[in-house]
C-alpha cells in the first residue's frame, strides 16, 4: 500500500478514464482533460502516464477500434481495475478526512 | 476542437486515400526510436490528432504536430539499446581475430586438417559448379531460347516406340505458311564431317546445311557478309578460325572452297565469315552450306516419309500445344499414317533431356548434372563435418577461455560471434585458396571432362563464391557457437562441459557415421561405374573390332573402287578389305522399316539396321554364320540375297529362314544366311534386327583389317595408296575400337571423375577421423599411462580407444551398403547389358573403408599405447 502512491496527474487521468468508460484512449483522454479540467498536455505525456499506471496495475488495456482516420491503426483502450478504483477512493477519502479536520483554518485564511 | 472522435469518421474516410506526407515522415521517425509494441497506438493517436488540426494554417499544423511527435522522446517509449552491443565493436573484432589466429597457430594439426579439408572440398565444389553451369548453359545463348522448339518424329510401335529428331524438309515451308503461331522456322541438317579443300590442301571439317532463317533464329553472328547469303546455293559461310586454317587469314570473302562428300564435289564461294561458334553450342560447326543446295541436289527422294531434315520453330511456349496439333494435321494430310507422329521439344532442353525410352522422355545428360550436384554436396558436407567435429572436440580446450570471458560479462552472443568469426575466417581463407587452385587446375580438368570451361572471374561467379564464405562459416560454426556459448560459467571454469559430454561424444560419432556413409556410397558408386565400363569395353560385341579401320569413300575411291581394293589387297600387312556401310556411331548408320515378309501383321512396324556392302562385309567383322552361307562374289546373283541376324529372324517369326524371300524396298531378296547377334551401337541399346545386302555401290566406307604387329608400317603404305588415288583428300582413317570407346565417352569421363572425387571424399573423412583420434589420445594420455601400469596390453588399449569410431564406421557400412546397392541397380538400368552385381564389390568397398579408417585411427592410438607410461604420468 505504501508503495502505491498516486500522483496528482495520475489521479486526474484515472478519473478521466472512468469518465470516458469504453472510449478511453490516449487522445480522447487528452481531450477530456482539456474540457473537464482545462489542462493542456502533450499526447506523449498522456501516453507516458497511462503506461506507468498500467505497470502499477491500476488500469488494464486492450487494442481495438481501428479507423481510417487513424490510418488503420488500433487504439489502446483503457479500463480501470479494482485496484485503480480502490486507490482513487482511498485518495479521495484521505483528502476528505483532511478537509474535515481543518474547516475553520480554511475559512479564516479564505 | 471539442469533437468527439466517434463523429469525425466521415471526414477521415475522405482523407484516408492519401496519407499526408507529414504523417509518413512522422511514422518513419517514430519507427526509428519508438519501441515496436507501442508504435501502433502512438501513430494512430497522432493521425487522429493531425486531422483535428485541419483548420489551422499549414505552418502551425506542422509545428504543433512535430512538437507532439518529439514529445514522445520519453524513457518509457524509447527503444532499448541492448547491453554491450554498441560498445567496443572494433575492439571485440580485433580481439576475435587475434584469438582466432593464435588458435590456428597453437592447434596446427586441427587447423591443418580443417583448412586442407575445406580447400579440397571447395575446389571440388567449384569444379562441379563450373561444370554444371556449363552444362545448363548449353544452347541457351540464343535470343529467346525458351521460345525455340525442335520438331521430333515418333514412330509408334507395339514393341518399341522410337523417337527421332528427323523430319522431312518439306515440312518447314508448310509450317511457315500454314501456322501463324510460328514466328519463324528454320531447317538444317545435323553437323557432319566433310572434306573441304583449297587448291590441293584438304581438311576434314565439321559443317552443316541450313537455310537463311537458321541464322536469323539462332545466335551465330556473322562477322562479314549477310544472312541472306544462304539463299544462293553456291555460297558457303565459314567461321573465322576455319578461314585461318584454310587460307591463313580471316578476311577471305569471295575466295573459293571445294567441298567433297562421297561422289559429289562442288565449288563454293565464301560469302560470309561467321564468328566462331561458342563453346555453349551443343553441336559446334565450322561452316554452313545452303539448304537449297542440299535439298535440290543431294536429296533425290523428297517424300514426306523421308526424314532427312531438322526443323526448329520459334513460337510462344503457350502456343506449343496448338502448333503441335496443327503440324500433325499437316503431316497426316500428306502421309496418312497414324503410326508416325510429330511433336515439339524445347530446343535448348534437347541437350540435357535428349534420351527417350519407348517414346517417352527419359532424362539424359541431366542425370550426370544431378550426379555432380550430389557429389559436390556430399564432399562439402564431409568437410563441414570435419570442422564441426574437430571444433567441438577441441572445445574442451577452449572451455576455460569461455569461462573467463563469461565471468567478465561476455554474453552468449559475444561468444557465439567469436566462434562464428573463427569459422568464417577459416572459410574465407580456404575459398581464396580454392579459387586459386581452380584457376591452376582448370586445364587438366578440361582435358578430363572434354570441356572448354573458362575461369573468367565474372561478378556472378565471384559473388556466388563469396556467398560461400558466410554459408560455410555458419554451417561449420553453428554447432560449436551454440554449444559452447551456452556453457555455464562455473562449470566452464572447472573445465568441463557439464552434463553435455556424453552427448557431445555421441554427436561426434553420428557425424563420423554420416561422413563414412557418404564416403562408402561414393566408393561403391565409383567401383560399380568402373566395373561396368570395363565390362562394356571388353565385352564380346559379336564382331571383332580389333585392328579394324575404315575411311570414307570419296573421290576416286568411289569410281575406281575395284582398282583401289585390288591395290590394298596386295599390301602384305592387310588381311582383308571390304566396301561396307558399317559404322559404330548412330549418325551414319542406316535403318529402314521398308521390309515385308510373309506373315507380317498389318500394323507391325519393325526397324531394321541395314548394311550395304560387298561380299566381304560380313566376314571382315568376324561375324559367325550360324545357318546358311556368307556372300559369295563368284555367284553373280548376290544382289538378290540378304543375310539377317538371329534377332531379325526371331522378329519375323521364321522357323526355317534359309531360302525364303522378303520384300525390301529395292526388290525381292532371298535369305541366304543367318549370323549371330552383335551389338549394333552400344550396350545402352538392346539387340536389334539387322540385315546385310550385297550392294557394293552403296557402301559408304572402305574397311580394312590389318595384321597385328605391323600396324604403323601398314598404315603408311595404306596412306601412299590412298594419296595415289585421292591426292586432294586428307587421309584420316577411323578405328572401330576407338569409335566404340567414344560411345562411352560420357560414362568414361564420369568414371574418372568419380574415382577422383570419391578418393578425395574418403581422404577428407579420414583426415577428420585422424584429428579426432589425436584429440582422443591427447585427452586420455594419463588414462593410457595408468592402464598400462596396471598391465593392459597395447592391443587392448588401442581397441578401447578406437572402439567408438570403429562402431560408427560399421554402422555407416550397414546403412551405406543397401543404399548404394539400390543406387547401383538404378544406374545399371541404363544399360541393356550390364555387369551383374555381386557381394564382393560391396565387400571390397567395405574393406577399403574399414582398413583406411583403422589405419588412420590405429597409427595414432598404437603410438600412444606403445609410449612409456612414465612419460605420460610424469608431466605434472
Amino acid at each position: 500500500m505504501g508503495k502505491e502512491h498516486l500522483g496528482e496527474f495520475e489521479e486526474l487521468i484515472l478519473l478521466m478514464i472512468m469518465l470516458l468508460k469504453d472510449e478511453a484512449y490516449g487522445l480522447a483522454i487528452r481531450k477530456e482533460l482539456k474540457e473537464q479540467a482545462n489542462r493542456t498536455v502533450t499526447i506523449g505525456a498522456v501516453h507516458g502516464t497511462v503506461n506507468r499506471l498500467e505497470k502499477k496495475g491500476f488500469i488494464e488495456s486492450r487494442l481495438g477500434g481501428a479507423s481510417d482516420l487513424r490510418g488503420g491503426r488500433r487504439k489502446r483502450l483503457f479500463t480501470i481495475t479494482s485496484a485503480g478504483k480502490s486507490i482513487l477512493e482511498r485518495s479521495r477519502d484521505a483528502k476528505v478526512t483532511l478537509w474535515a479536520k481543518i474547516p475553520e483554518l480554511a475559512i479564516q485564511k479564505g | 476542437m471539442g469533437k468527439n472522435p466517434g463523429t469525425s469518421h466521415s471526414e477521415g474516410v475522405i482523407m484516408s486515400n492519401q496519407i499526408p506526407k507529414l504523417l509518413k515522415y512522422s511514422d518513419k521517425v517514430l519507427k526509428l526510436f519508438i519501441r515496436g509494441e507501442l508504435f501502433e497506438e502512438i501513430s494512430g493517436d497522432l493521425y487522429e490528432y493531425y486531422y483535428e488540426l485541419e483548420n489551422l494554417p499549414r505552418w502551425k499544423k506542422t509545428v504543433f504536430f512535430w512538437f507532439h511527435v518529439i514529445n514522445f522522446l520519453r524513457p518509457f517509449a524509447i527503444r532499448k539499446i541492448e547491453g554491450t552491443q554498441k560498445l567496443n565493436y572494433y575492439g571485440m573484432f580485433k580481439h576475435n581475430l587475434l584469438i582466432t589466429f593464435r588458435g590456428f597457430k597453437r592447434h596446427k594439426t586441427v587447423f591443418g586438417i580443417n583448412i586442407i579439408g575445406l580447400i579440397t572440398s571447395l575446389t571440388c565444389v567449384f569444379f562441379c559448379a563450373l561444370w554444371i553451369s556449363d552444362e545448363l548453359a548449353k544452347d541457351r545463348f540464343h535470343a529467346d531460347s525458351e521460345k525455340l522448339f525442335q520438331v521430333y518424329t515418333k514412330f509408334l510401335s507395339a514393341e518399341d516406340t522410337r523417337v527421332w529428331k528427323g523430319v522431312t524438309g518439306l515440312l518447314e515451308p508448310e509450317i511457315e505458311t500454314q501456322i501463324p503461331q510460328a514466328e519463324i522456322a528454320a531447317v538444317s541438317t545435323d553437323v557432319h564431317e566433310y572434306t573441304l579443300s583449297v587448291g590441293s590442301k584438304g581438311f576434314k571439317v565439321n559443317g552443316r546445311f541450313a537455310d537463311e532463317d537458321y541464322l536469323r533464329m539462332l545466335n551465330y553472328p556473322l562477322w562479314k557478309g549477310n544472312k541472306d547469303a544462304l539463299t544462293e546455293p553456291s555460297n558457303i559461310l565459314i567461321t573465322k578460325s576455319l578461314a585461318k586454317k584454310l587460307f591463313g587469314k580471316v578476311d577471305v570473302v569471295d575466295e573459293v572452297i571445294d567441298w567433297h562428300f562421297w561422289t559429289t564435289e562442288k565449288t563454293f564461294r565464301v560469302a560470309g565469315i561467321l564468328e566462331d561458334v561458342p563453346s555453349q553450342a551443343s553441336e559446334p560447326f565450322e561452316f554452313i552450306l545452303p539448304w537449297a543446295f542440299y535439298h535440290d541436289e543431294l536429296i533425290t527422294y523428297k517424300g514426306w516419309g523421308n526424314f532427312y531434315g531438322r526443323v526448329v520453330v520459334k513460337l510462344d511456349p503457350d502456343q506449343k500445344q496448338l502448333a503441335e496439333t496443327k503440324i500433325n494435321e499437316i503431316f497426316q494430310e500428306k502421309v496418312e499414317n497414324d503410326q508416325v507422329q510429330l511433336f515439339l521439344t524445347s530446343y535448348p532442353d534437347q541437350y540435357l533431356y535428349g534420351k527417350y525410352e519407348n517414346g517417352e522422355p527419359a532424362g539424359g545428360r541431366i542425370e550426370y548434372v544431378n550426379l555432380a550436384l550430389v557429389v559436390a554436396i556430399f564432399i562439402l558436407l564431409i568437410a563441414c563435418i570435419n570442422f564441426v567435429n574437430l571444433s567441438t572436440a577441441f572445445a574442451s580446450l577452449k572451455i576455460k577461455e569461455v569461462g573467463v570471458k563469461k565471468s567478465f560479462g561476455a554474453t552468449k552472443s559475444n561468444l557465439a560471434i567469436q566462434f562464428f568469426s573463427e569459422s568464417v575466417i577459416l572459410s574465407a581463407m580456404s575459398i581464396v585458396v580454392a579459387l586459386g587452385l581452380v584457376a591452376i587446375l582448370l586445364e587438366p580438368f578440361n582435358q578430363l571432362t572434354g570441356k572448354r570451361l573458362a575461369f573468367d572471374l565474372n561478378p556472378a561467379f565471384i559473388g556466388s563464391a563469396l556467398l560461400f564464405i558466410p554459408l560455410i562459416g555458419i554451417i561449420a560454426g553453428l554447432y560449436p557457437a551454440v554449444r559452447l556459448s551456452r556453457t555455464h560459467v562455473i562449470s566452464a571454469l572447472k573445465s568441463k562441459i557439464s552434463g553435455h559430454q556424453p552427448r557431445g561424444a555421441f554427436g561426434r560419432q553420428t557425424l563420423v557415421f554420416i561422413q563414412f556413409t557418404l564416403s562408402i556410397i561414393l566408393i561403391v558408386g565409383t567401383f560399380i561405374v568402373s566395373q561396368q565400363m570395363d565390362y562394356a569395353l571388353n565385352k564380346n560385341l559379336g564382331y571383332n573390332r580389333d585392328n579394324l579401320l575404315y575411311f570414307l569413300r570419296e573421290g576416286r575411291l568411289f569410281t575406281d573402287d575395284k582398282a583401289f581394293v585390288a591395290e590394298l589387297d596386295a599390301i602384305p600387312g592387310i588381311l582383308e578389305v571390304s566396301r561396307s556401310g558399317f559404322s559404330v556411331g548412330p549418325d551414319m548408320q542406316n535403318r529402314t522399316a521398308g521390309i515385308d515378309w510373309v506373315g507380317k501383321e498389318e500394323d507391325q512396324q519393325v526397324t531394321f539396321w541395314e548394311n550395304n556392302g560387298d561380299a566381304k562385309s560380313v566376314e571382315i567383322l568376324g561375324l559367325e554364320v550360324v545357318a546358311g552361307r556368307d556372300f559369295d562374289e563368284a555367284l553373280q546373283t548376290e544382289e538378290n540375297s540378304v543375310i539377317f541376324n538371329e534377332t531379325a529372324i526371331q522378329v519375323m517369326g521364321m522357323e526355317d529362314p534359309i531360302g525364303k524371300t522378303v520384300e525390301h524396298y529395292t526388290g525381292k531378296k532371298e535369305i541366304i544366311g543367318v549370323v549371330k547377334d552383335f551389338t549394333t551401337e552400344s550396350l545402352h541399346n538392346p539387340m536389334e534386327p539387322a540385315m546385310f545386302f550385297y550392294r557394293p555401290e552403296r557402301a559408304h566406307y572402305i574397311m580394312v583389317k590389318i595384321a597385328q604387329g605391323k600396324e604403323l608400317e601398314t598404315l603408311e603404305r595404306l596412306e601412299t595408296v590412298y594419296k595415289k588415288f585421292n591426292p586432294n583428300y586428307p587421309f584420316e582413317p577411323g578405328f572401330v575400337d576407338q569409335d566404340y570407346q567414344a560411345m562411352y565417352d560420357s560414362e568414361m569421363r564420369v568414371a574418372k571423375l568419380s574415382r577422383i572425387f570419391s578418393g578425395l571424399a574418403i581422404v577428407i573423412s579420414c583426415m577428420g577421423l585422424f584429428g579426432l583420434t589425436i584429440f582422443q589420445v591427447q585427452r586420455k594420455v594419463k588414462e593410457i599411462g595408468i592402464k598400462k601400469v596396471l598391465g593392459a596390453s597395447t592391443w587392448s588399449l588401442a581397441f578401447a580407444m578406437t572402439y567408438d569410431f570403429t562402431k560408427a564406421v560399421f554402422i555407416a557400412l550397414l546403412v551405406a551398403i543397401p543404399l548404394s546397392y539400390f543406387l547401383s541397380v538404378k544406374w545399371l538400368e541404363n544399360f541393356s547389358d550390364s555387369v551383374s552385381l555381386s557381394w564382393w564389390m560391396f565387400g571390397i568397398a567395405a574393406l577399403i573403408a574399414i582398413m583406411i579408417s583403422w589405419l588412420t585411427v590405429g597409427s595414432q592410438t598404437l603410438k600412444a599405447a606403445n609410449a612409456n607410461p612414465v612419460d605420460s604420468l610424469r608431466d605434472e
